[in-house]
């Protein structure tokens, strides 16, 4: 009952695009005296909970923080370890995602994953490429440095290609070589497990972006910890660099 | 070289491969079942040696309640590890209230303390190797623990033979020497190291040192206390079921006190 009148309460002012850096696995499998990859496994299963929420609330985009680009330095068994995870992830939900409405979607470097996980990311991504409900996004081998670098470099290339005159070249249009342009910049970014950075995630795209820390580690986000983050974007006034008064005189229309 | 030593490594010969293929080939699902057998075996001879000719419902309850624990580790949840020690704990002490009431036993909470001691002591000690196997390359460290045992048992043997004269505890394991154990220990941290070097290369081979150095005198302790308690229960092997090797019990002694600690050191000082 009491999350029924939670939902209608809140469901006008759903953030249309969230991202999330899951932070914490290890952490919850030491605290379990587990090994690591016990706690990615319980991870996995927080990604399967936040995606269905997200879904049911009616967010648009979803975008985990995976996998960075620095955690290639982390012992290749884990590493190894988290691609099958990433495999079997793939394996499991691709069905689900095709009854929701899922499209599923990568940005980072793929390029230094092995070719048979690379073809079944691939092959999941063309499959859900029609579905309209949800975008979920997984940041794999990203960094936010990596991609602006990369923008601009293909910037470059077109403009040394005579596509633009230097008065083209606006916020607006580097933004669209990221690998992110055809999603909105996110509205709430999430990070779990008490840490307070953005960690190269997103770093262009969450210039306006409201943060949300918790301590609960990724692998106990649940449902309610969700919401209680949702809850609190909501009571957040956004003036993306404006005065209140403005916003309240719909300056943003 | 007298025939239970042929025996012993002609046993080996045919064990070690199948043991191998097993581990490293075959699934975490049938690992499990392995270890599950190993536990009842191993369970079973125990329950010989402290009861003799045991009333046949008292060694199907001891049974059931070591293949229990195996089972429900393999979820990898130690609440629910914890929750099933004490409802075993308590089941137990039930079959044998119900026993005095029926005039099938007569009060004896000496026994019944080694009941709730070898439960303790095989199933839940023996099941950390389910919990090692569940770790990333975790076949990788069965094998290192069984390395760190065996190695050190074939170096104690010849080491002993040859140089071996002061008893370390003959009250407790006759034939173990001094000179027997200081082979066990640079025997078994020499294999684990070449090993570790090889096959567990995210390891440092500081850890990989600390590990097998503590891990053969832990693994001895529980060698001796094997003996302790067939000592106590008046008989030199605990089974015949591996030729030349005696029981199960005398093969996993020393890798029941090891596992654990294997198990610890790399959640809480490696991971």
């Amino acid at each position: 009952m009491q999350e029924k009148m939670f939902m209608t309460e809140t469901i006008h002012n759903i953030p249309e695009h969230i991202a999330i850096i899951m932070d914490g696995n290890g952490r919850w499998a030491k605290k379990h005296a587990l090994g690591r990859i016990s706690g990615h496994k319980k991870g996995a299963e927080a990604v399967r909970t936040a995606t269905r929420t997200c879904r049911e609330l009616g967010v648009k985009y979803l975008t985990l923080y995976a996998f960075s680009v620095d955690n290639w330095s982390r012992p290749e068994t884990e590493v190894n370890a988290l691609m099958k995870l990433l495999a079997d992830y793939l394996a499991s939900e691709l069905e689900e995602m095709q009854r929701t409405g899922i499209r599923f979607h990568i940005i980072g470097d793929i390029s230094r994953i092995k070719p048979a996980l690379q073809d079944k990311i691939e092959e999941v991504r063309r499959k859900t490429s029609d579905n309209k409900h949800m975008v979920l996004t997984l940041a794999l081998n990203y960094g936010g440095r990596d991609d602006i670098l990369q923008a601009t470099k293909q910037l470059w290339k077109d403009f040394q290609a005579g596509k633009y005159v230097m008065e083209d070249l606006t916020t607006d249009l580097l933004g669209r070589y990221l690998s992110t342009a055809d999603m909105p910049d996110p509205d709430l970014l999430i990070r779990t497990s008490g840490e307070y950075r953005l960690s190269n995630f997103l770093l262009w795209e969450s210039a306006y972006t409201e943060f949300y820390f918790t301590d609960v580690l990724w692998p106990d986000f649940g449902k309610e910890d969700l919401l209680t983050a949702i809850k609190a974007f909501q009571n957040r006034e956004r003036r993306f660099g404006k005065t209140s008064e403005q916003i309240k005189k719909g300056v943003l229309q | 070289m007298n025939a239970s030593h042929i025996h012993r490594w002609l046993t080996a010969v045919i064990a070690v491969p199948c043991l191998f293929l097993l581990i490293y080939y075959g699934s975490a699902h049938l690992f499990s079942v392995l270890i599950g057998l190993v536990v009842c075996v191993a369970a079973w001879e125990y329950e010989k040696i402290i009861h003799g000719h045991s009333q046949l419902t008292r060694r199907w309850e001891f049974l059931l309640t070591a293949l229990i624990i195996p089972i429900v580790t393999y979820h990898q949840d130690f609440r629910h590890l914890s929750a099933m020690i004490a409802l075993l704990f308590i089941f137990l002490i039930l079959c044998d209230l119900f026993r005095i009431r029926k005039n099938q036993g007569n009060p004896d909470i000496g026994l019944l303390t080694k009941y709730v001691l070898g439960m303790l002591y095989i199933p839940v000690l023996m099941s950390y190797f389910i919990l090692i196997r569940g770790f990333e390359n975790g076949h990788m460290w069965i094998f290192f623990i069984l390395l760190l045992a065996f190695s050190g048992d074939v170096a104690a043997f010849y080491t002993g033979k040859l140089f071996g004269k002061t008893k370390l505890m003959p009250s407790v394991s006759p034939n173990k020497t001094v000179a027997g154990v200081v082979g066990l220990v640079l025997g078994s941290v020499t294999a684990c190291l070449i090993f570790g070097y090889y096959f567990l290369p995210d390891i440092s081979i500081l850890h990989i040192l600390a590990m097998s150095f503590w891990g053969c005198i832990i693994g001895q302790l529980g060698d001796l206390f094997e003996s302790e308690i067939k000592r106590a229960g008046g008989i030199k092997d605990s089974g015949n079921i591996l030729p030349g090797h005696g029981g199960v019990l005398d093969r996993i002694d020393c890798l029941l006190f090891i596992a654990p600690f294997i198990y610890y050191y790399y959640v809480y000082i490696v991971g």
